[in-house]
Formats: structure tokens, sequence, C-alpha cells
């Protein structure tokens, strides 16, 4: 089967969730509501096709004059007014779709592409074409001819609507493709989703997938269960261990924690999982960089903690041996965050992470139920890709049982989970270490006692703690 | 007062165009693409055209070329409003008595039609 050719939207994921694209010479329905970003999305996919080289066209039927929208385009990075007029050209057909009907327009469309020979044509306000349609047929009759031209010319055309146009709707079954763009209040923030609502010949991403707006323009996130529901690679399972940092608990885990696997730090607020990721993050070198991924502290909070216990992380970054990335609990998008790391992570070649803490990623979710999914894609992806991966999971008590706070859908999905306490009752403040499961390895099922050591290593294991089970409050492994 | 002749795509600018001109006495005709334009100068005989440059059908360049190589209309004074005026090649700006860059301020234009009206649109082809 031939490999049909597609445009490249420079539009960031765009065409990931396209299957590689628009197809060249089909068109195209980009729907949505005023705001949702309908005239940037195609108006950067003019600029991206006019600095590749091809001719655009850009009719608009609103009666918004071209000065506001080029005022409007011109505070994105994208916008290039100086190729205005040579390689894009903007013209309003308001007043011919007025004044002289459907007809007129097509006539004038096909005269237009002729002398611009353009290979993309927008047309900016379906919706005023269907009104002044006198009934189905027409818009049938309009959408059929213009696309008759564009497919044979190999003129890609994008229909641009606010109309809510459903299924059954004549410009709906004609067309090859519709975006779907939409903006939704989830409590009191807003959160953006595209949607491939149809795509003739293609296997597109389907779902809602998150997109936001900046000075660059659209950029879509593809979901990552759907972008990533097989690992990018294959993932090579080998016997190697990785260090943890943290003094005499390799020991303990039978040599390290697996290469390429992923493990939760378990505990509550004070019991040391920072301090735990800082000496992991320490054993990082240029060869065999770090990457942290955190959502509490600023990197430089980080590297204050670190220098306290006697460890040099500023000076790790600076040799490029850690990448620090720093995403405040604010509005997050899910997705964006995932591709962030991911991103981190391959182009540092890093091999060990470290992500404080997994609850960063459930904030920024508006879609609680996606959690399990999208975690299977990110830990099998980070695992494919051979990083070993250390995340922290808070617990809400300050003590006592944590077995039912992460979701037992996600703990079956980590290969190693180590627990980590402390107590102040009846004494000095104690803290331990248990390591509740080790992926293909026997360890040390002991308690054992550690301390903020000022030895350069973090934390340290001081002996087992022979009276923890009590000691420390509630039984973790349940028995 | 003159008859001048407005030349836009869109509506909004020729609207806009005939309120701010008639407001100076003038008469103003609209024409919404250069060929339309081209047909409404030839039957008004303006004193002044403002066109705007990216059209349907023909550009503000192809109905200033239009109007040079016609001896009774080459001495229309032609100014151009464009959001794109780099887009014009260098050796087709001397056909404008000037050129602006969308969007101006309408005062600039008053000032632009007010000087070449007086002037009585003689011999002023390729002054800035």
């Amino acid at each position: 089967m031939d490999k049909l050719a597609r445009l490249r939207s420079e539009v960031p994921g765009l065409d990931d969730i396209c299957d590689g694209g628009l197809i060249a010479g089909s068109s195209y329905i980009v729907q949505g509501r005023p705001g949702a970003g309908k005239t940037i999305l195609a108006n950067q996919i003019a600029f991206a096709q006019a600095r590749q080289g091809h001719k655009v066209l850009y009719i608009t039927l609103l009666a918004e004059s071209h000065d506001r929208l080029f005022q409007s385009l011109s505070a994105l990075s994208f916008y290039d007014a100086s190729r205005l007029g040579k390689d894009l050209t903007y013209l309003s057909l308001f007043r011919t779709l007025r004044e002289k009907g459907l007809d007129a327009l097509v006539a004038l469309l096909r005269s237009e592409l002729a002398r611009t020979q353009a290979s993309i044509l927008v047309l900016d306000g379906l919706l005023n074409a269907r009104e002044s349609s006198e009934t189905n047929l027409d818009i049938k009759t309009f959408v059929a001819e213009l696309q008759g031209h564009a497919a044979f010319t190999g003129c890609t055309v994008l229909f641009l609507t606010s109309a809510r146009i459903d299924e059954s709707s004549p410009e709906h079954t004609m067309v090859d493709g519709v975006l779907h763009l939409e903006e939704n209040l989830f409590g009191s923030r807003t959160v953006r989703h595209i949607r491939v609502a149809k795509s003739r010949g293609s296997r597109a991403l389907s779902g809602l997938h998150l997109y936001e707006i900046s000075e660059r323009g659209i950029a879509v996130f593809p979901r990552l269960e759907a972008a990533l529901a097989r690992p990018s690679t294959q993932e090579t399972v080998g016997l190697t261990k990785v260090a943890t940092g943290t003094g005499g608990l390799d020991e303990r885990l039978g040599g390290g924690l697996p290469a390429a696997s992923m493990s939760v730090v378990v505990g509550p607020a004070g019991s040391g999982k920072t301090t735990f990721g800082i000496g992991y993050l320490n054993c990082a070198t240029v060869e065999r960089p770090a990457v942290h991924f955190g959502f509490y502290e600023t990197p430089e909070r980080l590297y204050a903690k670190a220098k306290a216990l006697g460890l040099d992380l500023q000076t790790l970054v600076e040799k490029k041996a850690l990448c620090m990335l720093w995403r405040p609990l604010t509005e997050n998008l899910l997705d964006k965050l995932a591709y962030e790391l991911l991103d981190a992570v391959r182009t540092t070649r890093a091999e060990r992470l470290f992500i404080d803490g997994l609850a960063g990623f459930e904030r920024a979710t508006v879609d609680p139920h996606r959690m399990v999914e999208f975690f299977a894609a990110l830990s099998n992806e980070l695992r494919a890709i051979g990083v070993t991966t250390v995340c922290t999971w808070e617990t809400k008590e300050l003590s006592g049982p944590w077995r039912t706070n992460p979701s037992p859908e996600i703990l079956s999905q980590i290969d190693n989970v180590i627990e980590m306490r402390h107590q102040a009752a009846g004494g000095p403040l104690r803290r331990s270490i248990t390591v509740l499961k080790v992926r293909d390895s026997l360890f040390d099922t002991s308690t054992a006692e550690v301390q903020i050591s000022g030895l350069g290593d973090g934390l340290h294991v001081t002996g087992t703690m022979s009276t923890a089970r009590g000691a420390m409050g509630d039984d973790a492994s349940g028995r | 007062m003159a008859n001048l002749v407005v030349v836009d795509d869109e509506p909004l600018v020729t609207d806009f165009l005939k309120f701010l001109l008639q407001d100076l006495g003038h008469v103003v005709h609209a024409a919404s693409n250069g060929a339309d334009g081209l047909q409404t100068i030839q039957r008004i005989r303006p004193s002044l055209v403002v066109t705007d440059f990216m059209m349907p059908v023909s550009s503000g360049v192809d109905l200033a070329r239009a109007l040079s190589g016609d001896d009774d209309f080459r001495r229309i004074p032609i100014v151009l409003c464009s959001a794109a005026p780099h887009a014009i090649d260098p050796a087709d700006r001397a056909l404008f008595a000037a050129i602006l860059q969308k969007p101006y301020p309408p005062y600039r234009l008053i000032e632009l039609v007010t000087l070449h009206v007086e002037r009585g649109g003689a011999g002023l082809r390729g002054q800035p």
C-alpha cells in the first residue's frame, strides 16, 4: 500500500495524534467555540507550510478584519509578517458570499487557488457559509465542489467553524477529517482538549488530548497511555544493580536496586524521603547522569539541603551530571509533565531518575480515572529507556498503616517498595527503612534503623531495629 | 471636495474609509478587488485612489500597474495600505504616491489625502 503524503504541521503533538500528519490533498473541519484556538492552529499550520516552501491561501468569511487577526498573531512566535503577501495570501470573501452566494464563492475560490498556486487553503467561517445557504444541499454542494477541486489540485483544505457540527451534518460526512477543540472548566481551572473526531484513512490516536496555547502557539500533548500504549523501544532486562546512595542499604537490597526498575519510597512527611533522593542523585557522574523531577523544593532549596548533609548537588549540575527539573504544584498538565520528564531523561541519557513525588502527577490531572493507565505507560517507557527510577509517595498518616494509601493497581506496577518511618514517642526521634519488595531478588526483611549522617552519604543504616515493629506502630506487612 | 475610490476586500475597511473620508467632504466610491476597482476608477475618474494590496481577482499592485499603463489614468495618485508592505517589489513601489502599513492612524491617511488632492494629483508619482 502506498504511504499517503502528509503535511508536517510543526504543531507539537498534532501530527502524532493524526497518525503522522494531515493528509495532503484532503479536507478537514477544525471546530471549536470562539477562543478554543482554531485560528491559531490554522495559522500555525499555514506559517509552517509557508516555511516549508508552500503557498497558502487564507480566506475569511467573517466580518472580522485582517488587521486585527495579524495584530493578535503578532504576539505568537511562528508569525512572520515578512511572509505575508508572498507565501501567504489573506483574502476576505465575506462580501462575495453575502452578495453573490455560494456558487460565486466557489468560482472565486477556484480562480484564487489557481492564481496563488496554493497547496493549502484555510476557510475561516464555514458557519457563515452555512447561514447563507438555503438548504443543507447547498452547503453539501459547496463543500463537495471545493473539496473536489482541492483534491484534484493536491490542495489541503481546512474549514474552520465555531458551529457545533454533529456527526450527521453534511459537512461532517463529507470531509476527510474533523479536529474538535474544546475548553472546559474543571473546578476553577480551565483545561483544553483536542480530539480527532474523524480521520478517514488514518489511525488517529483516539480520545481527548490535552493542549495548551502559549506564545509559541498550540502544543498538543497526546494522551500518554494512547501514545505509549507500548514502549517506544524494547526493554532489556539485565542483572545489573544500581547503588541507592544510602550507606548500608544496598546490602539489604541484595546488592542495590535492579537497573532499569521502578522503585517507590513510601512514608509520611519528614521521614527522610527527599534526603534519600539527594543521596541517590549524589551517585550521578558525568558518564552516568541523573535527573531530578520534583514538585516541592526548588533546586536552590535542594542544594542547600544537600549541603547540610555534606553533599554538593550544585557542582553535579554544573558538570552536567545532574539535571534538575522543578515543576511547582500549581496548574500542570498531566501529559505535558510526562513528556518533559521523558524528554529530559532521553536528552541527558540519564541512568538514574528521582521523582519527588508521584502525587504531583495525581494533582495535575483533571481525570483521576486515567492514573493507573498513565502510570503504566510512563513506568513502562522509563524501564524501556533503561533509567533506574525512584519515586516518593507521601502517606497521609504521620505514622500508622499506609497500605491503603497508594492504590494497589499502581503499587503492583512498581518493582521495588521501600518504606520509611519515623517516631519520636518515648525518646529521641528514630528513623527506619524497611525493604518490602525487590524485583527478582532476595532481600533483608528486617527493619533498618537509619540516621541522617554527616558522612557525605545522606542517610546511613546504623543497624537493625530489633523492636521496630512494636516501636514503629502498625505492622506494615499486614501480618 | 473630490471624488475618491477606495478598494479593499474587507467591507469593514471600505465602510470605515467611506465614513472617514466623506466626513472630510469627499464623495467616496468603494470596490472590493483590483478588477472591480479598475472599472470603478475608469467610470468615476477620481482625484485619488486608496487601495489594499492582498485582494481577490487582482491585487492593489495589479491595479496600479493597469492604471500606470493608461494615459488617461496614470496621473491619479494611489495610496497603498497593506499589512504586508514588504511583500511589494521595490520596482513597484514607484507606482504609489504613498505606502501605509496597516494598521495606521487615520490622521496619516487624512494628511495624505489632503496633500495629494490639493496638489491636484499631478506629477506626484514616485514621491514618498
